[in-house]
């Protein structure tokens, strides 16, 4: 916070060029974002997922629509509860900020294949600022597995499709695996 | 203002809440307790990871030290982390209890003991069904034999369980016995009020004694003043000293010394599909030499985060899902880390906490140890490699490559995914009022009629999965405070399989 207060003055100075540029900015991406019938991703933080997914989850064969990972993203925004829910999508913007002070343009902005370079130093250039926002490869990866094609893909059997049967059938030597003895209040040191 | 008076408020509906609530209710006490998360029930609950990740864990589990560092999983759901847990129960090590006793929170070991006893009756808690052990098992404990090194089955609190192997995202069949399954509702078939979206804006203090809670109803948007004599924080070990620093109570003890367990996953592949997903997350643990290996294998989603490598290569390996099976390293670490407002927060209505922690080279040295145990153990247990969790996803094929792979893990931001269990501490329970928040009785220092209980009061880390004990605590001290003992009901059975329409033995497992 320190850092920031000599920017102040200049951000008061600037107010009555960048105030209405934010108002018109804010409207807009507002109306995009219901427009596209989004809880809330807004146009911008949706490309910005979208690239992302790209950079971190890059695949030929792809069983995920990109489409879907992003709704995804947008659905598990929306069900968190309210308790800090600005810091994703405030980390998703910054993420666009970021590619700015690199390269003077925004993500958005970017071709897919620079905006994927792009991403990568800024979360992966030892010293960069801004690789704690790496974090946001999480999100996306989330949002990529937790689809039903992914799951399918990586070889995974939903339990309401498993067939039950007999256990002797299945792993005999770890039967005899101790059991923790809680008793004596004592853990057993290796 | 909506304005009501009781005779106890419990803040928090989790391991240490629950208990003290049916302890109060039993006693004949008029009490209420106050829940910041919804109600989930188990028909509310299903195998969607992302929406359980969303509506059971604090800020949708992303909540993150003030540094970004490390991720803080926590519940927030009635219940609290009980819902989320494995149904894990230890006893805490007796040489912890012992060093809790010089840092002058004593517990008699036989008041302890007859606690456990009492919880450990009432959930059900037993040696896990070796019918759910996950196929993941056989290889590590083949590994730890070959080591000579020991390796134990947890003890569970569940009921009938079917082996699904979604534990940590709630239970959707009803049957591991968290406190949303068993307390509470033990503890409203006694007269307790349990109120779900309840956020406790502040506590009032006047003279040195408590006199009422603040609290603002999530659903109708609206603010409810609680007269009580009692006042009961069990929040856990952020929101605890949290609360009592917005209500600037606690002394300058409040948000100190507090810790946790540090810990990140070891994926190792196998030559042939094991399939670990059929059956339990978690069958086994090792204690070792200041840390513990525990078993944990996740449904897909949150798997996929736990496999190191970035782009190509990590959806690589993660496509060999059939073919991997994976451990957690757990590292309790030191009373260091702090509770405080955050440095926005102040500005805000409601001000949240910041956890300020940065993790001690002897912590970062344990991890070491323990990758370097677990990574010994696969490969020893016919792992074709094992994935060192570093950014590049270090892959070792061979113990001789082992030494340079862990050599790399310098420092915590080495480790994808490194994350923290089990919060304990912040308002720490001793003697003196400079150094701790509460009494051996669980009362905060001057103030009358207000305790804490809950991982908070810890001293020191437990070092094991702390639930039960949390429960123990609960229950010793609820006894301390004069309320009659009461036997709680034995665990409820099993309620039928909302997706199942044949109920399936215990002695069955679900194979592919």
């Amino acid at each position: 916070m320190r850092r920031l207060l000599p920017w102040l003055p200049v951000f008061v100075l600037s107010l009555p060029v960048s105030g209405p540029w934010l108002l018109v900015t804010w409207w807009r991406e507002r109306r995009g974002r219901q427009a596209r019938g989004r809880r809330v991703l807004t146009p911008t933080m949706e490309t910005i997922v979208r690239r992302l997914v790209e950079e971190s989850i890059t695949v030929s064969d792809d069983p995920v629509p990109l489409e879907h990972v992003v709704d995804n993203v947008d659905r598990y925004l929306d069900a968190r509860e309210p308790t800090r829910r600005w810091r994703i999508p405030f980390g998703l913007l910054l993420v666009d900020l970021a590619a700015w002070t690199r390269t003077r343009r925004r993500v958005t902005q970017l071709a897919p294949e620079r905006g994927r370079e792009v991403l990568r130093r800024l979360f992966d250039e030892p010293g960069s600022p801004w690789a704690r926002l790496g974090r946001l490869r999480q999100l996306v990866r989330l949002a990529y597995y937790a689809h039903p094609s992914a799951q399918q893909w990586m070889g995974f059997v939903p339990f309401d499709a498993r067939t039950p049967t007999p256990r002797p059938a299945r792993v005999p030597p770890v039967a005899d695996l101790p059991v923790m003895d809680a008793r004596p209040l004592e853990v057993r040191h290796a | 203002m909506h304005e009501e008076r009781v005779d106890a408020v419990v803040i928090g509906s989790g391991a240490g809440g629950s208990v003290t609530a049916f302890r109060l209710g039993r006693a004949g006490a008029r009490t209420v307790v106050l829940e910041r998360g919804r109600r989930l029930p188990p028909e509310a609950q299903s195998h969607d990871e992302l929406a359980m990740l969303a509506n059971l864990y604090k800020e949708g589990g992303a909540q993150l030290t003030a540094d970004l560092d490390l991720l803080l999983l926590q519940g927030s759901v009635v219940g609290g982390s009980t819902v989320l847990t494995n149904g894990v129960c230890f006893r805490m090590p007796e040489s912890v209890r012992r060093r809790w006793a010089t840092q002058g929170f004593a517990l008699g070991r036989g008041e302890l003991q007859t606690a456990y006893e009492r919880i450990e009756a009432a959930l059900g808690v037993r040696p896990m069904s070796p019918v759910h052990l996950n196929p993941g098992t056989e290889p590590a404990v083949k590994g730890f034999e070959a080591l000579g090194l020991d390796v134990q089955r947890f003890h569970k609190n569940l009921r009938g369980c079917l082996g699904c192997g979604y534990c940590n995202m709630g239970c959707p069949y009803g049957r591991k016995q968290d406190a949303a399954r068993t307390w509470i509702p033990w503890a409203e078939a006694a007269g307790v009020d349990v109120r779900a979206r309840h956020e406790v804006l502040k506590l009032e203090a006047r003279r040195g004694r408590i006199q009422a809670v603040v609290a603002r109803d999530l659903e109708r948007d609206e603010t409810v003043r609680l007269r009580a004599e009692r006042v009961v924080l069990a929040g856990g070990a952020i929101g605890s000293p949290e609360l009592l620093l917005r209500s600037r109570l606690g002394g300058a003890a409040a948000g100190r010394r507090m810790g946790m367990h540090v810990g990140s996953i070891l994926v190792a592949e196998m030559d042939e599909p094991i399939d670990a997903f059929l059956g339990d997350q978690m069958g086994w643990w090792h204690k070792g030499d200041g840390f513990a290996l525990e078993q944990v294998h996740n449904p897909p989603m949150t798997f996929a985060l736990t496999v190191p490598g970035r782009s190509e290569l990590h959806h690589e390996r993660t496509g060999r899902y059939r073919h991997l099976t994976s451990a957690g390293v757990l590292v309790p670490t030191p009373m260091s880390a702090r509770v405080v407002l955050g440095r926005l927060g102040r500005l805000a209505k409601v001000p949240r906490a910041d956890v300020l922690y940065k993790a001690e080279a002897s912590v970062v040295a344990a991890l070491r140890r323990g990758f370097d145990r677990l990574a010994r153990v696969y490969l020893a247990g016919g792992a074709r490699r094992v994935f060192v969790p570093l950014h590049q996803g270090s892959c070792v094929e061979h113990v001789d490559e082992l030494p340079a792979a862990i050599a790399r893990i310098r420092r915590p931001k080495d480790v994808p995914g490194l994350g923290t269990a089990h919060p304990q501490g912040g308002a720490v329970a001793g003697d003196e009022a400079r150094t701790s928040v509460v009494d051996a009785s669980l009362q905060v220092h001057g103030v009358q009629g207000l305790y804490v209980v809950d991982a908070s009061v810890f001293p020191s880390c437990v070092e094991v999965n702390p639930q039960l004990t949390v429960m123990a605590v609960a229950d010793a001290v609820s006894t301390r405070w004069g309320l009659p003992p009461s036997e709680p009901p034995m665990s409820p059975a099993p309620s039928p399989a909302r997706a199942l329409e044949v109920e399936r033995e215990e002695e069955t497992v679900c194979s592919s």
